[in-house]
């Protein structure tokens, strides 16, 4: 006997999703993904010290083992929860909705949300974010936007790091961008510099004007 | 990787239905794959073997049916279905909706009903 179903096999993380975000209707939440070592963490940092004195911000850290991340957050001062999916490739809105109890959500202005390093499976699994933002690094190769190219599609901000090591890296910027803003042509992009602080500014003030614009939406 | 935890889930989905047919025997599972939904063939059927080795599902077939990615032009309106990038509407618009080719589900099940 045939029996037809038709039911979504992501429903389950999809239902999750909007829990959290109800949960966090009042808080700006980001999702940053990039490949292992291009320097989410280091941002996150850099960032933490330009925003700190101006926005309440906790971090969710995502790695497969090890509270690194976590403790490299908390020594700025700022509430981190680590999560280790044990060989689990991405975070899942369920392990999100797992530790937000951990924080005081009434007092959170910004949510980071470092996901596990990997371009591909984090990009299919809403967490309940606002927005994605992805980050890719010089030294990985241009390349990386046309081979990778759901999690660009899928975000709203793409951060090229590390470009102090342009002179090293036989990466065409114009190419690089061009290729991102062909799959996505929404997507903004910027370029920085995290070992020479070039260019935090930048993603400090898009930030901010990102929270503002989340709390003007939930007053209304 | 995460084709494991996707195949527990549509299982999971299985499993919901299977309390209202006690006993029955499960011969066949339909997943309708996105070709945008990041699930590898290959990697499906090795995460259906090792799930299914016992149990319901223990002669069951899994068929896997590859979905086409369908995307909306912004500015004409036109559906149509994905090719390379970058992704252009025929009306020169990059302007582009994926309104589907994400999704993963389990479309049908063929069950044989126990005495």
């Amino acid at each position: 006997m045939k029996i037809d179903v038709m039911q979504d096999v992501k429903a389950v993380n999809a239902a999750y999703a909007e829990a959290n975000r109800e949960k966090l209707k009042n808080i700006f939440t980001v999702n940053i993904i990039s490949s292992p070592g291009a320097g989410k963490t280091t941002l996150l940092e850099k960032l933490v010290k330009k925003l700190a004195d101006k926005v309440n911000i906790a971090v969710i850290e995502g790695d497969l083992a090890t509270a690194r991340d976590a403790l490299r957050v908390q020594a700025c001062g700022i509430p981190a929860i680590q999560i280790n999916t044990n060989g689990g490739c991405h975070l899942d809105a369920k392990m999100i909705a797992n530790v937000l109890p951990g924080f005081d959500l009434a007092k959170l202005d910004l949510l980071i949300i470092e996901n596990v390093g990997n371009l591909v499976c984090p990009a299919d699994f809403d967490l309940g974010e606002d927005i994605k933002i992805v980050l890719l690094s010089v030294t990985e190769g241009g390349d990386k936007p046309i081979k990778y190219p759901i999690v660009f599609l899928k975000s709203s901000l793409a951060i090229i790091n590390k470009i102090d090591l342009l002179p090293y890296c036989d990466v065409d910027m114009y190419a690089l961008r061009k290729d991102i803003s062909e799959i996505n042509p929404k997507i903004r992009q910027m370029e920085i510099s995290c070992r020479e602080e070039k260019n935090i500014d930048e993603v400090a003030e898009w930030f901010l004007s990102q929270i503002m614009l989340k709390k003007q939406k939930s007053i209304l | 990787m995460h084709e494991m935890s996707l195949m527990e889930n549509a299982l999971q989905v299985v499993d919901d239905l299977m309390v209202n047919y006690n006993g029955a025997k499960v011969n066949e599972i339909v997943l309708k794959v996105g070709r945008l939904a990041n699930c590898i063939p290959g990697a499906l059927e090795f995460a259906f073997e090792a799930l299914t080795r016992e149990g319901p599902y223990k002669d069951a077939k899994l068929v896997i049916e590859k979905e086409p990615v369908l995307l909306k032009c912004a500015e004409c309106s036109q559906v149509f279905e994905a090719g390379e990038f970058p992704w252009t509407c025929t009306c020169g618009s990059n302007a582009i909706e994926i309104i589907g080719g994400t999704e993963v589900y389990v479309a049908n099940i063929d069950i044989d009903e126990s005495e």
